[in-house]
């Protein structure tokens, strides 16, 4: 059973077209990587499912309830953090707390339990009293992770909730994500770092502008990480020519020439390891090095998010 | 070698653009052309056809030129002041809540060239205005121009409109520099003009009064020489506040006053009054079940019970205090017309502001939220579009009635005078209370109808600052025409009071109206209004969600 679906969702602002038919969907309990470089639509596509901003074409259904139908439905099965925290003038964390426990309807007599509960996760009790907008941006962030928690959501749909973070913050984020996974939330996160959030997602969705260019579980994207491989390769008696052609080789999609040595990228469900090494053996080459390595996740979406793969 | 350094003036040209890029300019300038086709065509019928039927005579074609140079003057001044004032109140603080300047004042510009070139991108395009108009007084000249009599009066006029242009954009840089929120800028600038004018018309009076001299417009020239001299100034001190101030304060300036006025407020209780329990203070309490209510209330400066009864009282007190000074010291007095109008044009005045403030804080109800990036989170509660704007209107309709009790008590004050018959008494009473009531209500939900609609605060305040102008004039501009095409003056009479201003000149004219013309104003000033009302009001409910979801 899928918690969030979306279904070849449109979104435009005026002309511009920012997210251009994508589908996915997140099974209950899992923790969804939303990944892609600048202005490729992540936020775009959190807000439609947020119920902020009407989609243009396509739906989005999150426990049953379309966003389209049944907005305010939708409400009160998601939590949503922003990619900004706001301007909360002269208001102090607890009355912060309980502005939106009021916002979300949450009943009277669980709320001052609601909000004590989120501000214990969040660790932030005895910050009860100080202003909001005094808050370092790390303190604000646990904040607004403790205020989508207080209605108790299903499904967490976290704009870049690391961004603007040092080192420690992440960690403690992450953490407490981790946490909340362990609760039972499914949960969306969108990030442009693919790395920050490997360790947490079980599923990862990669877009590009507006479209989407990789999705699957977290293995399967190895798998297909696994099959491209970097092969570093130390030639003693190399020729342009000889260069030229290891790069018309089946399965080689490009040959990087180093001071030392060739890095050769292939792909393996093409061509393997051992057919590459005897066809440079074969071109009369002396092979000093041959050294195989799997892709690492950066490069990796470095080529994905340039349009190379796929 | 080059002698004279270039100087680069981006901040400038960028202003330039973006102006010229705005879609209100063109309205603007259509807006003009058709106002001055209309006004020509009307002086053309009027002087050209009906009583002159042999044609058009040569005192007639003098009449149409010098009617229609007076007209273009006067248009320009009002566009002038009316744009001007928040045009520039906002060039500075539009920046601050973009956040954008502290990255202006990292750069190399420096606070002196960013109010330089915030000046100068104010002057510009109104002396663009300016030449605009040259053509259409030279097509005035013309149809006969004026008479070398009134030739000096339009000379003057003409040399005071820079000036005033370079008055208005200094200061109201100052004020952009000084506030933090492009809504108080503007309102302390159009009070500060208000003011300004008033003060610098006195001071050039004197001269007239001591001397009986050449009149009219010799206190015209000494006012532009004042304004002339209060220019540099004003560009000092806008770049020493924004040297000082360009870091965000805590808490805001208006809030600052109010907190002051209370503190003022409680020692005159305490001492003079003995404690007097005007409203329960204590502690604020956590929301309930109205988040958006309970910010508005206890969070906003403006929102509080005890901040409203201050404002009624700030505005009331030195009146009543004035009427019963005249009643003590003279009991023969009993108010005759003159005070009485006096009253009457204070309460005026009151209603002036109070429209002002309700039509600002109407349309930043959305815009605000939107600057403190606080309503996306809002609405993915449970607080539905309209329910946000259902708890802001709540406290808008409070700030209403605190606004309009100051001149109503003036009314009271000014009916409660002995010696005037009922009739008269209605003639007081009925037009401040008309527009008091109905005209704010319907102004307020105009801005609110505004606010939602736009998506920038900037655009959003200049739009409902034209929609008032054209309320105001557009009603009375037509009745001329339908006065000079059809001579029906009964109808003319009748669009012309759809007009807020001639329902509140109405009480000022000497002719006493009888029963049967008030009738005549509710018709023609309510039913259009509620019109209006009704219309905004249902298209702001059942878009409210799509357009604060964007
Ligand atoms: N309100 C808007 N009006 C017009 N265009 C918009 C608006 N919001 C976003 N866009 C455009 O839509 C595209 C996608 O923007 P979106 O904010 O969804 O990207 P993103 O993946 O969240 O980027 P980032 O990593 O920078 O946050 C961009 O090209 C952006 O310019
Ligand atoms: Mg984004």
């Amino acid at each position: 059973m899928n918690t969030v679906e979306v279904d070849n969702l449109k979104v435009r602002y005026g002309k511009v077209e920012a997210v251009k038919g994508i589908s996915f969907a997140i099974p209950k309990g899992e923790v969804f990587g939303f990944i892609g470089p600048n202005g490729a639509g992540k936020t775009s596509t959190i807000k439609v499912m947020a119920t902020l901003i009407r989609p243009h074409d396509g739906d989005v259904v999150i426990a049953g309830k379309s966003v389209k139908r049944d907005p305010s439905a939708v409400r009160c099965h998601i939590g949503y953090l922003p990619d900004f925290f706001g301007v909360y003038e002269d208001l102090n964390v607890l009355e912060y707390l309980n502005f939106f426990a009021a916002a979300y309807e949450v009943p009277r007599d669980i709320r001052a339990k609601s909000v004590g509960g989120v501000l214990e996760l969040t660790d932030l009790s005895d910050k009860k009293e100080a202003r909001v907008d005094d808050l370092s941006r790390g303190m604000k962030q646990r904040l607004a992770l403790a205020r989508l928690l207080l209605h108790d959501p299903e499904v967490l749909l976290l704009d870049e909730p690391a961004s603007g973070l040092d080192p420690r913050a992440r960690i403690e984020m992450r953490e407490l994500l981790k946490e909340l996974q362990g609760m039972g939330k499914t949960i969306l996160i969108s990030s442009h770092i693919l790395s920050e959030l490997a360790e947490l997602c079980t599923r990862i969705g990669i877009i590009e502008s507006g479209k989407m260019v990789a999705e699957g579980s977290l293995k399967e994207i190895y798998a297909r990480l696994e099959m491209r491989k970097v092969v570093h390769v130390q030639i003693t008696n190399a020729t342009p020519e000889m260069i030229r052609k290891i790069g018309m080789l089946r399965g080689v999609s490009e040959v990087e020439e180093d001071v030392d040595r060739i890095a050769v990228r292939l792909d393996e469900s093409v061509a393997s390891v051992e057919d590459l090494h005897a066809a440079i053996h074969s071109f009369g080459a002396k092979i000093r090095m041959f050294q195989p390595i799997a892709m690492d996740m950066e490069s990796v979406f470095m080529k994905l998010t340039t349009g190379q793969v796929s | 070698m080059r002698i004279v350094p270039r100087i680069s003036l981006p901040l400038l040209a960028k202003e330039l653009v973006e102006k010229a890029n705005a879609k209100r300019t063109y309205i603007i300038r259509t807006l003009c052309a058709v106002v001055i086709a209309g006004v020509f065509a009307f002086n053309m019928l009027n002087y050209g056809t009906g009583n002159y039927r042999g044609g058009m005579s040569l005192w007639a074609m003098a009449m149409a030129g010098k009617t229609l140079t007076f007209t273009i003057l006067s248009m320009i001044t009002a566009l002038v002041l009316l744009i001007l004032p928040s045009a520039a109140a906002t060039s500075i603080t539009s920046e601050k809540e973009r956040g954008t300047l502290e990255l202006l004042l990292l750069t190399r510009l420096g606070p002196w060239k960013i109010v330089l070139q915030k000046f100068l991108g104010n002057v510009i395009p109104m002396f663009m205005l300016l030449f605009l108009a040259l053509p259409m007084l030279a097509i005035a000249h013309t149809l006969g121009g004026v008479d070398l009599e009134h030739w000096n009066e339009v000379t003057i006029w003409l040399a005071e409109l820079p000036v005033m242009i370079l008055f208005a954009a200094a200061w109201g840089v100052a004020m952009s520099a000084f506030f933090r929120s492009g809504a108080a800028a503007a309102v302390a600038m159009y009070i500060f003009c208000g003011i300004a004018f008033w003060i610098l018309i006195a001071l050039a009076d004197m001269p007239r009064l001591a001397w009986r001299g050449p009149g009219a417009f010799a206190d015209l020239t000494a006012l532009g020489v004042a304004q002339l001299l209060l220019v540099l100034p004003a560009l000092i001190l806008a770049t020493v506040f924004l040297r000082r101030r360009h870091t965000p304060a805590k808490g805001n300036l208006a809030l600052r006053i109010f907190l002051a006025l209370d503190r003022f407020w409680k020692h005159l209780n305490d001492k003079w009054l003995g404690g007097m329990e005007i409203v329960a203070g204590g502690d604020v309490p956590l929301p309930e079940d109205d988040p958006v209510g309970w910010f508005e209330k206890y969070k906003k400066p403006s929102g509080s019970k005890s901040h409203l009864t201050r404002i009624i009282m700030f505005f009331t007190i030195p009146a009543v205090i004035v009427v019963i000074g005249v009643f003590t010291i003279d009991p023969y007095y009993q108010l005759n017309t003159g005070s009485r109008l006096g009253l009457m044009l204070l309460a005026h005045l009151y209603l002036g502001v109070a429209a002002l403030t309700l039509l600002v804080k109407g349309v930043s109800i959305v815009a605000e939220e939107r600057r403190n990036q606080t309503l996306d989170v809002l609405l993915t509660t449970q607080v539905s579009a309209a329910g946000f704007l259902a708890a802001k209107k709540k406290y808008l309709r409070r700030l209403h009635v605190a606004l309009v009790m100051p001149p109503l008590i003036l009314v009271v004050l000014a009916l409660v005078c002995p010696g005037i018959n009922v009739s008269k008494r209605i003639t007081i009473a009925l037009p401040t209370i008309v527009l008091a009531t109905i005209h704010l209500t319907v102004l307020s939900e105009i801005s609110i109808w505004i606010g939602v609609k736009a998506r920038n605060h900037r655009r959003a305040l200049m739009t409902a600052l034209a929609v008032v102008l054209v309320w105001i004039l557009a009603p009375l501009l037509m009745g001329a025409l339908v006065d000079g095409i059809s001579r029906n003056t009964e109808l003319a009479d009748t669009i012309s009071y759809i007009s807020p201003l001639r329902a509140s000149v109405r009480m000022f004219s000497r002719r006493m109206p009888h029963l049967g013309s008030f009738a005549q104003i509710i018709t023609c000033a309510v039913i259009p209004a509620m019109a209006i009302y009704t219309f905004c009001r249902i298209d702001t409910w059942r878009n409210a969600e799509k357009r604060l979801r964007q």
